[in-house]
C-alpha cells in the first residue's frame, strides 16, 4: 500500500501545482488585458497621458508576472509581449493613436495566447 | 503546463501500448529490426512531449505507423527463411570444436576479452572447456560445454526419470490466486485447515505458498512490521 501512496502523492502534487499554474496564468492574463483595454479606453478618448500610465503599470504588473512566466513557459512567448509593451510606451509618447490602437490589439493577442496556451482545450493537447 | 501532462500521460500510454504490442523482449535480445522500432519509438515520443508547437499527431501517427511496419516485417519474416538472414544475420560460430574462430571474431568484432566475458557470464571460466560456442542474432552467446565437462545429469548416469511440475502459485503476498488453487487441488476450507496447521490464522499472513505435489507445500510467512 505505502508503494501506491507515494506515487500518489507526488501526482496528487503535479496535479495540483498545474491546476494552481493554470489559475494562476489565466488570473493574470484578465488582469493584464483589463489594463489594456482601459489603455485602449483612454487613447481612443485622446487622453494619452492617462493611457501612458495604463501602459506603465501593464508594464510594471508583467514584469513581475513575467518573472514566473519564464520559468513555466517558452520565453519567445514572453519576449513578445516585453517587446510589444517597449513600442506602446514610445508610440504613446508619439501620440500616434492608429499605430498604438494597433499594437494594442497585438499585445493582447500575445496575452491570450499565453492564457489560452495553458488552457487543456482538445485543440491545444493534440 | 496541463497540457504538457495529459500529453505526457497520452504519449506515455500509446509508447507502452506499441512496446507491449511489438513484443517483450528486452533491450539485449532485440533482433536488429526490433532495436531499431525501439530506438525510433522513444525519439518519436518524445517531439510532441517536449515542443507544445508540434501537433501530438505528428508523433503518434509514425508510431503506429512503426507498429504496423513491424507488425508486417515480423510476419514477412516468419514466412521467408532468406529474408530472415537478410535482417537478422546468421549465428556466427566463435568456438568449433574447440577451436576459436579467429575470422568470424573479426567479422563481428569481438575481442578475446569479451569472449571470455560472455563465456564466464555462461558459466565456463576456461575456453578449454568449451567445444561450440555460437554468436546468436540477437546478440548472445549460446555455448556447448566439452563432453568432459559437462555436468552430470539423470539421463547419462541411467538414473531412473520422474516428471518434474511446476509448483503452482497458491498464495502469492497475502492473496489466494484462485488459478493456483485449481491447479493445487484444494478448496478454500482444506487451505484454511494447510494454513492452521502451518501456525497461519489467514491467507493475509502469508507472503508466499506453493504447492509441488499432494500435501507438499512451501510457505513463507509475512515479515512482522517493526
Amino acid at each position: 500500500m505505502r508503494n501506491i501512496i507515494i506515487p500518489a502523492v507526488l501526482f496528487i502534487l503535479v496535479i495540483t501545482f498545474v491546476a494552481l499554474n493554470l489559475f494562476y496564468i489565466t488570473d493574470n492574463a484578465s488582469r493584464l488585458d483589463a489594463i489594456l483595454v482601459s489603455a485602449s479606453d483612454a487613447a481612443k478618448n485622446g487622453d494619452f497621458e492617462e493611457a501612458t500610465a495604463e501602459v506603465e503599470r501593464f508594464k510594471e504588473e508583467f514584469s513581475a508576472v513575467g518573472k514566473y512566466l519564464f520559468a513555466v513557459i517558452q520565453h519567445n512567448e514572453v519576449d513578445d509581449v516585453i517587446f510589444s509593451s517597449n513600442r506602446l510606451l514610445a508610440l504613446c509618447n508619439a501620440d500616434t493613436k492608429e499605430q498604438f490602437l494597433s499594437e494594442i490589439e497585438v499585445t493582447r493577442e500575445s496575452i491570450k495566447l499565453i492564457r489560452d496556451a495553458e488552457i487543456p482545450y482538445l485543440e491545444n493537447i493534440l | 503546463m496541463a497540457v504538457a501532462v495529459i500529453r505526457t500521460v497520452i504519449l506515455y500510454i500509446i509508447i507502452v501500448f506499441a512496446v507491449r504490442v511489438t513484443g517483450k523482449r528486452q533491450i539485449g535480445q532485440l533482433s536488429p529490426t526490433e532495436l531499431v522500432i525501439t530506438l525510433m519509438l522513444s525519439e518519436l515520443a518524445v517531439l510532441p512531449m517536449e515542443d507544445m508547437q508540434k501537433p501530438l499527431l505528428a508523433g503518434v501517427i509514425p508510431i503506429f505507423v512503426l507498429v504496423i511496419v513491424e507488425f508486417f516485417v515480423s510476419a514477412v519474416v516468419l514466412k521467408s527463411i532468406r529474408l530472415r538472414r537478410i535482417l537478422n544475420g546468421r549465428p556466427m560460430p566463435i568456438i568449433e570444436n574447440g577451436r576459436i574462430n579467429q575470422q568470424n571474431m573479426k567479422k563481428i568484432k569481438l575481442s578475446l576479452d569479451e569472449l571470455a566475458e560472455e563465456l564466464r557470464i555462461l558459466g565456463s571460466y576456461d575456453i578449454e572447456t568449451v567445444s561450440e560456442a555460437v554468436m546468436e542474432t540477437n546478440g548472445q552467446m549460446s555455448i556447448v560445454l566439452k563432453e568432459d565437462y559437462e555436468p552430470l545429469c539423470k539421463d547419462n548416469m541411467k538414473a531412473k526419470k520422474e516428471e518434474r511440475k511446476v509448483p503452482a502459485v497458491v498464495i502469492s503476498d497475502g492473496e489466494i490466486q484462485k488459478e493456483g488453487l485449481l491447479k493445487a487441488g484444494i478448496d478454500k476450507e482444506q487451505l484454511k485447515s494447510i494454513l492452521q496447521k502451518n501456525g497461519c490464522s489467514s491467507a493475509k499472513e502469508v507472503f508466499y505458498m506453493t504447492s509441488k505435489a499432494k500435501n507438499s507445500y512451501f510457505i513463507v510467512k509475512k515479515e512482522k512490521k517493526q
